[in-house]
């Protein structure tokens, strides 16, 4: 037993010793372990979420993918997450990428309202929002909002169609989410100027929700006791393609004017062949790089943000289709 | 015996259950009309007639003018510096506002609008806007409304709806009740020049003030 204790005597005697040389060396190797971590941390790729409204359009598609590109050219990872017009499933990715760890979001709002909460969530986790084309009824949630100034583009559409229109006839609009603000933005500025023409009647208000299919159907319905409108005013490209379906299918494409909004690559096409009357560009591109700039401006410490960025607007007919390209406007 | 308060236990389980599901059915599903939305969308607390009518009452006094003669001379030498460095715009965009006035004669009375001769005698004409008063002329060459001080952006736009309804409706039509070829007039108002297509001998003033001297 003493000889037992005397070895394990030797050996702490020994350790200790180890340590006493070693310590300095164990201390320096800590602190270059934690420092290179750190160091790490800073060379890891930075985050970027592109949180997209829908990928069920074509206009959102290159929204979300222009974003993306964009956010990779400025050297971040970017995922695009789809929220199918859906606010519980945006809610559903915006809980998944803040576990996630991503440092920014690039949002497309599915509502004004209902998204508001997302938004807040990201802040308190500390992850900036940039809010692209459609708002969020709040100035404090999101850094920056880079949307579309619509309702000044649907006064120069509105004008457009009087003329077109010579001042009387009757049309139907088609409304898109009445939950988003770009629905109304646009219907107010087409109705701040169409309603001071007393002959101009508005037969029919309804809402196709942005969609193609929607617009079809609902303007099917309304060409059944309205078979003699002269015009159909929608609040974007995909409901405007969905109208000039419904009147072939009624013989009437030839009779009456589509007005749409966008700058959508088919209805520009559409707009050549002399199929649709007008629409509105705005640039998906442009507004989706300058929101990856200054998310990555952000991040890199610019804080003098204006709350809300809107984007000029501008009328696309068949006299001035040429200066235009598919989801680009000579704003770019 | 027994199995009869089991059997009524049993539909008074089911008949609560089915009222419990209704009530929650009701309750997680409504219907609004369409008209109910629309009317809600301009039942907002923001008054926009209130605020352009503070405006034509009271802040007419800070905003910078330009006089319109001056300006074209300045436009027309360097139209790039000009619009950049005095010009107001909306976010990002190539349309920018002033706010101009000038003494003038009446040249001719047109249908959408009134044309006149600057006082300078340089020969310049613009028009005075009498119809298709839309737009946000008014607001941005004011500079007195910041879009990021708005939460919805529609209470941003409605005031220039108001600003126009107010010019339509109170600055034009005695105006054009007593004008004439060859008036002399004072006018104040905002113009709206494209940095692509400027357009300078087609300027278009929305009015803000109009005098027939």
């Amino acid at each position: 037993m003493p000889r037992k204790r005397n070895v394990v005597k030797l050996m702490l005697m020994n350790l200790r010793l180890v340590f006493k040389n070693l310590s300095p060396i164990l201390i320096a190797s800590l602190v270059l372990l934690v420092w290179s971590c750190r160091d790490s941390d800073k060379n890891e790729t930075k985050k970027m979420a592109v949180v997209v409204s829908t990928l069920n359009n074509p206009w959102f598609v290159v929204l979300g993918e222009s974003a993306a590109e964009r956010s990779r050219e400025l050297g971040y990872e970017a995922t695009i997450f789809d929220s199918q017009n859906n606010t519980a499933k945006e809610a559903e990715h915006f809980e998944n990428l803040i576990a996630a760890g991503f440092d920014a979001i690039l949002f497309n709002p599915t509502d004004a309202d209902g998204s508001v909460s997302n938004v807040n969530r990201a802040k308190q986790a500390g992850i900036p929002t940039f809010c692209m084309d459609r708002e969020v009824n709040s100035l404090d949630g999101p850094v920056t909002q880079i949307i579309s100034d619509s309702f000044s583009g649907c006064v120069e559409l509105g004008q457009y169609f009087v003329r077109q229109l010579n001042k009387k006839g009757k049309y139907v609009e088609l409304l898109g989410l009445v939950g988003d603000n770009n629905t109304w933005n646009r219907s107010k500025g087409f109705h701040s100027v169409v309603d001071h023409f007393p002959e101009l009647e508005m037969v029919s208000q309804q809402s196709a929700d942005f969609d193609r299919s929607k617009a079809m159907e609902v303007l099917e319905s309304v060409l059944q006791s309205n078979p003699d409108i002269d015009a159909v005013f929608c609040g974007n490209d995909a409901m405007a393609m969905g109208a000039y379906q419904a009147l072939v299918a009624a013989g009437k494409a030839d009779s009456v004017k589509v007005f749409g909004f966008d700058g959508a690559e088919d209805v520009m096409n559409a707009i050549g062949d002399n199929k649709i009357t007008a629409t509105a560009m705005q640039s998906p591109k442009f507004m989706a790089r300058t929101a990856a700039e200054l998310a990555d401006k952000y991040l890199k410490g610019e804080r003098d943000m204006s709350k809300k960025m809107p984007i000029a607007v501008e009328v696309v007919t068949k006299e001035n289709i040429s200066e235009f390209g598919a989801y680009e406007g000579s704003t770019e | 015996m027994k199995g009869r308060p089991s059997k009524a236990k049993k539909l008074i389980k089911n008949v609560v259950l089915l009222v419990l599901l209704a009530i929650a059915l009701y309750n997680s599903v409504y219907f609004r009309p369409l008209d109910e939305v629309v009317k809600s969308q301009s039942d907002l607390s923001f008054d926009p007639a209130l605020a352009a009518a503070e405006f034509m009452n009271d802040g007419m006094g800070q905003i910078q003018v330009a006089n319109a003669s001056d300006l074209i001379s300045r436009l027309e030498s360097d139209l790039n510096l000009t619009l950049e460095e005095q010009g107001k715009k909306l976010g990002i965009s190539k349309n920018f506002y002033f706010m101009v006035e000038d003494d003038a004669r009446v040249i001719s009375v047109l249908d959408e609008a009134v044309l006149v001769g600057l006082g300078d005698g340089s020969g310049r004409e613009i028009r005075i806007a009498t119809d298709f008063i839309f737009g946000n002329a008014i607001r941005e060459a004011s500079g007195m409304f910041d879009i990021g001080d708005y939460q919805n952006t529609m209470d941003f736009n409605n005031i220039s709806i108001e600003l126009n309804n107010r010019v339509r409706d109170e600055i034009i039509p005695p105006f054009l009740k007593n004008i004439k070829e060859g008036d002399q007039i004072y006018f104040k108002g905002a113009i709206k020049i494209n940095q692509k297509e400027p357009a300078l001998d087609e300027l278009r003033v929305v009015p803000l003030v109009l005098k027939i001297n």
